[in-house]
């Protein structure tokens, strides 16, 4: 792919700007002597203090300038390098070692399975979060509030890269000095690889492989491991891919073990790189963590030295846990967050993870024609039942049918009454949501006012007439039980609102799994609610889950133009250009009503009076994690 | 005997066949399992490989037949969830079951027959109406709601056991009076029934007229008359127990056969459900065989033949 | 006479007489019971809101005596806002409803495999009996669960499954008092006089075994109710937002220490309901045939 010349100036004037839009507000911020010491002292001290200190400016200016030399002077190949000098594995500065004990009360707690191409569930960061596994990348710091430049993501395993667009490959630098646990020696680019490709091999169940995208992953030298990306199938946004779970990154295992006991027993061994080792891993009992005395990361040490897991499925069994100082940390919804901060003194609720968008899928509106990756015409699909017993179906052959659909599907929309929802089922601790784009909401600069959604129950109403929907007809809404990032709560309190417009709702309680292989075959055809991520950053591809594939979809489907717009996301290098698409896909979406958002709710996990600090550090799931920051008293 | 016994295997056979059938058509139908675990990046030739490799492309008759001969040499297939042979995840779950089941089943005896036996010699008076609220209750009270107001009460406001999860003596207690109140109540009402029916027979009124008085007759006469329908009924609970422990599994947390079941339905791990339903029902039939066997030593009058 | 009369108890006589009253016919489950049915007919006079519809403004408000309670809602609310005294009342309907279809169907059921059985022993008792057993050995919450999620949840299936596995408690018992009524002079004397097979069943022992299938159906009333709330416990039972008492107690626990209200009055309904079915049953079986107590 040879990028133009306009392209590659774009390119490098938003790098420009980028640079100077950090080193400036920097150098206009500093106003004293101090300051100017401390400007000197940044220039010359750079290699040390990386570590402590986020030297953002310095590392910038060293890019632009390579960059731009290296631009002018080869026009065919362009590469970008980033690269940071920090100090290898040092040993831990903390004053004395890990102490005192933790137990975190989880709602499950799934079986140690090790081997990413065996992990089907989708669950697997808990490998992870919970300490005992790293991912390949790493930024200084996440929060459920912020995500940090992908070019700060270089504190991790990985401390550095060299991405070539022309040959779709990125090499990574891997720091030296990264233990695995017990006797299993030193991670090096053989064991990244070798996750890597395990993980995309032939016959995988991993839930997140990425094998339509990436060829596979090759060792260049003991430190250097190169990603081979499949023709066409570059993602210029590898670096967020690689940080946090999804998208294909898999935590780091080691090769070396695999083939020395077998994959039949490497399964269930949890041996990893991070700061707790894995003592006792028992699915649905219990998981015993200790420090991991070896840990590489110096600002990352362990401070307890155990941790205890436990499932505990019944949430009042959670509350009474915590009351009775039984348990320390635990997740608890938000409509019990005041009980339970009042009935255990001294308890502190923090929000965890990213914030859930509670989301109405109108299932059976597949109105795809192509499957893109395997050149295959998909239409009409076994759900696409547009009928007056499905009348939020439309069939994109009939326009009348189209309008008819979009007009209940408008209705139902607009008679949610998200604020009292939030307010209510929520306590107050969420939000209303109103479009489908999870890294936006209404506080984003790219919000647009036109999104809204207004309440209007009586417009609902009518709209309802016009499409010819009688008062008294059902609406099955299936609102599963046991999808962790849903409340049914919130499900039974929409299904009022539909009832309060005249409709009857017939709730279906099956559980996620039954239900799934009909979403798979596309043979659903009903609302329902699920879940949406929220965070992350803006210029994601949309839609990937509502287009023709073999697998997992969200029970509808997308028309070929809007899918054709995901696509360009996957490759698009340019920032603003994706923001562009994702706005034309939620102009699409709100002009249709394609699915309908209802409110965000945001996890939080309370810690009991026993612990001193926590500082959970994540955008990605909410998931017990960041365990190395805690201290006990 | 022998011909007893043996009718009685062909039987646990039977049963198991005719459950494991059942298992694996429903399963089947409740949606192909490869939808399950593929996301949405999966391609047509992921899928068509799958597909081969968990034998989807055979008949049902053939795929069934292919499990039955594996599961009878303990292989039961790899649990979807835990990856790793489903045998070996049921089994490892087996003794947190039988330990909650015979807590519970302590419970009952050493609540139900005393307070039955009470109820049934002093009729009428205060203790009888205990033994029967006591009934009562534990035909009423629905196992979840029980063990919640359990928790709140004895171990968060009193503090006197911990809320849950396997552990020491302490954290068995509360469970098994969960569990086992309901069979608690059903002794209690048959141990009432029969000693009153014994105690108001002619054959007791005899050995009163005979002069042989007081507690004598009741324990010696009456109970062991008496104690024969309970045991009937003892195994079927056992075997109850088990099956019925879920509630207070997902309560109490605690890691046992019920709750491995149940989540292996809502996950569609056919290696998991099958298994367990096999495992319940083998325990079951052979509790039962083992107190048909006792019943057929002990009254030499009884005998299935 | 008179002297009697005046001695210093007398005044407690009329109190005496009343006591024996009670305690020799079961007027208190009665009445109970009484007062279900008429809840469940007269469920739309008597309930003062819709069971079904529900202000999430009005969300776990506050029994009546409390002072943010008010009297629109008397006995709170719950999580959607519906009034709980409304949905208990009509929850009267579907329990009952629920009891009366599967042990109604189930006695049927029940008590043609155990006449049939008892009746002509040998293998068709053995195959009969095997397979009522069945339902024993088989985990029934598993394949109700299995069920429901493969043919989806509605009340319909739910019966259905309760009716299977409620067969084997007519069957067995009806069995044993066919084994006994058939050895009966009069029976012997039908058959002898060369009445079909069927006449016999129906004309001759069928009204035998009567009494035994209604006191075992009044006692399994209590144990359906509570299978009914487990199912709904693990998210199988009856679909919502119909108002069944243990669909009610299952989802309340949720706010069993912040809003007990919304367990506590459709537990203290299923309660009511165990005790009066139960004394019932036990006295009509007392009433009855004494010799049933062996057997249940």
């Amino acid at each position: 792919m040879m990028p133009s010349l306009r392209c590659r100036r774009l390119y490098c004037s938003s790098i420009l700007m980028l640079a100077l839009s950090t080193i400036l507000p920097v150098i206009l911020a500093c106003g004293g002597t101090e300051t100017v010491e401390k400007v000197v002292e940044r220039t010359v001290v750079v290699e040390k203090q990386i570590e402590k200190v986020v030297e953002k400016p310095v590392a910038q200016t060293v890019v632009v300038e390579k960059q731009i030399e290296k631009v002018v002077e080869k026009p065919v190949a362009q590469t970008v390098v980033v690269v940071a000098t920090p100090t290898p594995g040092a040993p831990t500065t903390a004053p004395s070692g890990p102490t005192g004990k933790v137990v975190v009360a989880e709602t499950r707690v799934i079986p140690p399975v090790m081997l990413p191409s065996k992990q089907g569930a989708g669950v697997e960061f808990v490998y992870v979060d919970w300490g005992v596994f790293e991912y390949l990348l790493r930024a200084k710091a996440h929060t459920s509030k912020e995500t940090p430049d992908p070019a700060e993501a270089i504190f991790g395993i990985g401390i550095g890269w060299e991405a070539d667009t022309t040959a779709e490959t990125v090499t990574f630098t891997i720091r030296k000095g990264v233990k695995f646990h017990g006797d299993w020696g030193e991670l090096t680019a053989q064991d990244v690889a070798f996750s890597f490709n395990e993980g995309n091999k032939e016959g995988t169940r991993f839930y997140r492989n990425t094998r339509d995208r990436v060829d596979r992953w090759e060792v260049v030298d003991n430190y250097l491991v190169r990603i081979h990306y499949r023709k066409g199938q570059f993602d210029p946004r590898f670096v967020e891919g690689l940080w946090n779970a999804g998208g294909g990154n898999t935590p780091l295992i080691s090769k070396k073990l695999v083939e020395t006991v077998g994959e039949e027993k490497a399964v269930t061994m949890m041996i990893g790189t991070g700061p707790f080792i894995s003592k006792k891993w028992v699915a649905d009992d219990e998981v015993v963590l200790e420090a991991n005395a070896n840990y590489w990361r110096e600002d990352g040490q362990p401070q307890v030295k155990q941790i205890r897991i436990v499932a505990i499925p019944e949430e009042q069994a959670k509350i009474a846990a915590m009351k009775t100082g039984e348990v320390d940390i635990a997740a608890i919804s938000s409509k019990f967050l005041r009980e339970t901060l009042d009935g255990v003194k001294g308890s502190k609720a923090r929000p965890v993870g990213a914030a859930q968008l509670q989301v109405v899928f109108w299932g059976g509106n597949y109105w795809a024609k192509t499957w893109v990756e395997e050149k295959k015409q998909v239409f009409p699909r076994d759900g696409l039942k547009a009928d007056a017993a499905h009348p939020w179906i439309g069939d994109p052959r009939d326009p009348a049918s189209m309008e008819r659909a979009k007009k209940v599907r408008e209705a139902l929309t607009i008679s949610i009454n998200s604020d009292l929802i939030n307010k209510k089922v929520l306590a107050g601790l969420g939000r209303s949501a109103h479009i489908y784009w999870g890294a936006v909401d209404d506080k984003s600069p790219f919000f647009q006012e036109r999104w809204r959604i207004k309440y209007d129950p009586n417009r609902a109403k009518q709209l309802l007439s016009e499409a010819g929907v009688a008062a008294g007809s059902t609406i099955p809404f299936w609102v599963p039980p046991d999808n962790p990032a849903v409340d049914p709560e919130v499900g039974f309190a929409v299904a009022q609102m539909w009832r309060d417009i005249g409709l009857k709702t017939a709730i279906e309680a099956t559980a996620y799994a039954a239900r799934r292989p009909t979403l798979v075959a596309r043979t659903i055809d009903i609302p329902w609610l699920h879940h949406g991520g929220v965070g992350g950053r803006p210029d994601t591809e949309l839609m990937g889950t509502m287009r023709p594939t073999a697998g997992f979809s969200h029970g509808l489907e997308a028309t070929d133009e809007i899918i054709d717009l995901y696509f360009a996301n996957r490759t698009e290098p340019n920032f603003l250009k994706r923001i562009e698409n994702n706005t034309k896909i939620t102009d699409w979406i709100l002009e249709w009503r394609f699915v309908t958002p209802t409110v965000v709710q945001q996890a939080h996990y309370v810690a009991g009076p026993r612990v001193l600090v926590w500082e959970p550090h994540s955008f990605a799931w909410k998931d017990f994690l960041s365990p190395e920051t805690i201290v006990v008293r | 005997m022998t011909r007893f016994l043996v009718r009685r295997l062909i039987y646990l056979v039977v049963v198991i066949l005719i459950a494991t059938v059942l298992v694996f058509t429903l399963s089947r139908l409740s949606g192909d399992p490869r939808a399950l675990f593929l996301s949405e990046y999966t391609s047509q030739a992921d899928w068509d490989a799958w597909g081969r490799e968990m034998g989807l492309d055979k008949p049902y008759v053939f795929q069934y037949a292919i499990w039955l001969g594996k599961a009878v040499r303990g292989d039961f297939g790899v649990s979807l969830r835990d990856q790793t042979p489903a045998f070996g995840v049921i089994v490892s779950r087996i003794p947190a079951t039988l330990q909650l089941a015979l807590g519970a089943f302590v419970f009952a005896l050493v609540t139900g027959i005393p307070l039955g036996v009470l109820s049934a010699v002093k009729r009428g008076s205060a203790w009888d109406y205990i033994g029967r609220i006591f009934a009562l209750l534990g035909q009423s009270m629905p196992a979840f709601w029980l063990g919640i107001m359990l928790i709140l009460v004895l171990a968060v406001q009193l503090d006197w056991f911990p809320t849950g999860r396997r552990g020491g003596i302490t954290h068995f207690i509360l469970p098994s009076i969960t569990l086992g109140w309901g069979a608690a109540a059903g002794f209690v009402r048959l141990i009432r029934s029969s000693m009153l029916e014994i105690l108001d027979s002619e054959y007791i009124k005899f050995a009163r007229s005979k002069g042989v008085g007081g507690p004598t007759i009741i324990w010696k006469h009456a109970f062991k008359n008496a104690a024969i329908a309970p045991l009937t009924f003892a195994g079927l609970l056992l075997a109850g127990l088990i099956t019925g422990a879920v509630v207070t599994e997902t309560v109490f947390a605690w890691p046992g056969l019920g709750r491995l079941g149940v989540d292996a339905v809502f996950n569609n791990d056919f290696p998991i459900m099958a298994g367990v339903v096999l495992i319940v029902s083998v325990m079951y039939v052979g509790v039962n065989l083992v107190v048909d066997v006792a019943y057929a030593l002990i009254d030499p009058r009884i005998r299935y033949g | 006479m008179d002297n009697v009369l005046a001695r210093p108890f007398a005044r407690g006589a009329n109190w005496r007489k009343l006591w024996t009253f009670f305690r020799r016919w079961p007027v208190l489950p009665v009445l109970v019971f009484a007062a279900l049915v008429v809840a469940a007919i007269f469920a739309p006079l008597l309930a003062p809101s819709s069971p079904t519809e529900g202000n999430l403004e009005f969300r776990n408000e506050k029994p009546m005596w409390y002072p943010e309670g008010s009297s629109r809602f008397i006995l709170g609310t719950d999580a959607l806002g519906r009034d709980v005294l409304s949905r208990v009342i009509y929850g009267a309907r579907i329990s009952l409803l629920i009891a009366a279809i599967v042990l109604g169907a189930g006695a049927i059921g029940g008590t043609m495999l155990g006449l049939v059985s008892g009746y002509y022993g040998g293998q068709v008792d053995e195959v009969a009996m095997r397979f009522v057993d069945l339902t024993l050995a088989i985990p029934f919450i598993l394949i109700a669960l299995v069920v429901v999620i493969v043919l989806g949840q509605s009340l319909a299936i739910i019966i259905a499954l309760l009716v299977i596995f409620s067969w084997n408690g007519f069957a067995r018992q009806v069995r044993g008092e066919t084994l006994q009524l058939k050895t009966m002079d009069y029976v012997s004397l039908a058959r002898v006089s060369g009445a079909t097979t069927s006449r016999i069943l129906f004309k001759h022992i069928l009204p035998g075994v009567t009494n035994t299938v209604i006191v075992v159906a009044t006692l399994r009333v209590g144990s359906l109710i509570l299978t009914e709330a487990t199912l709904s416990f693990l998210g199988v039972g009856v679909p919502p937002p119909t108002p069944a008492w243990g669909l009610m107690v299952s989802d309340g626990r949720q706010y069993i220490s912040t809003a007990w209200w919304i367990t506590c009055f459709p537990g203290v309904a299923i309660f009511l309901t165990v005790v009066s079915m139960n004394f019932l049953g036990d006295w009509l079986r007392d009433r009855w045939d004494p010799r049933l107590r062996q057997q249940m």
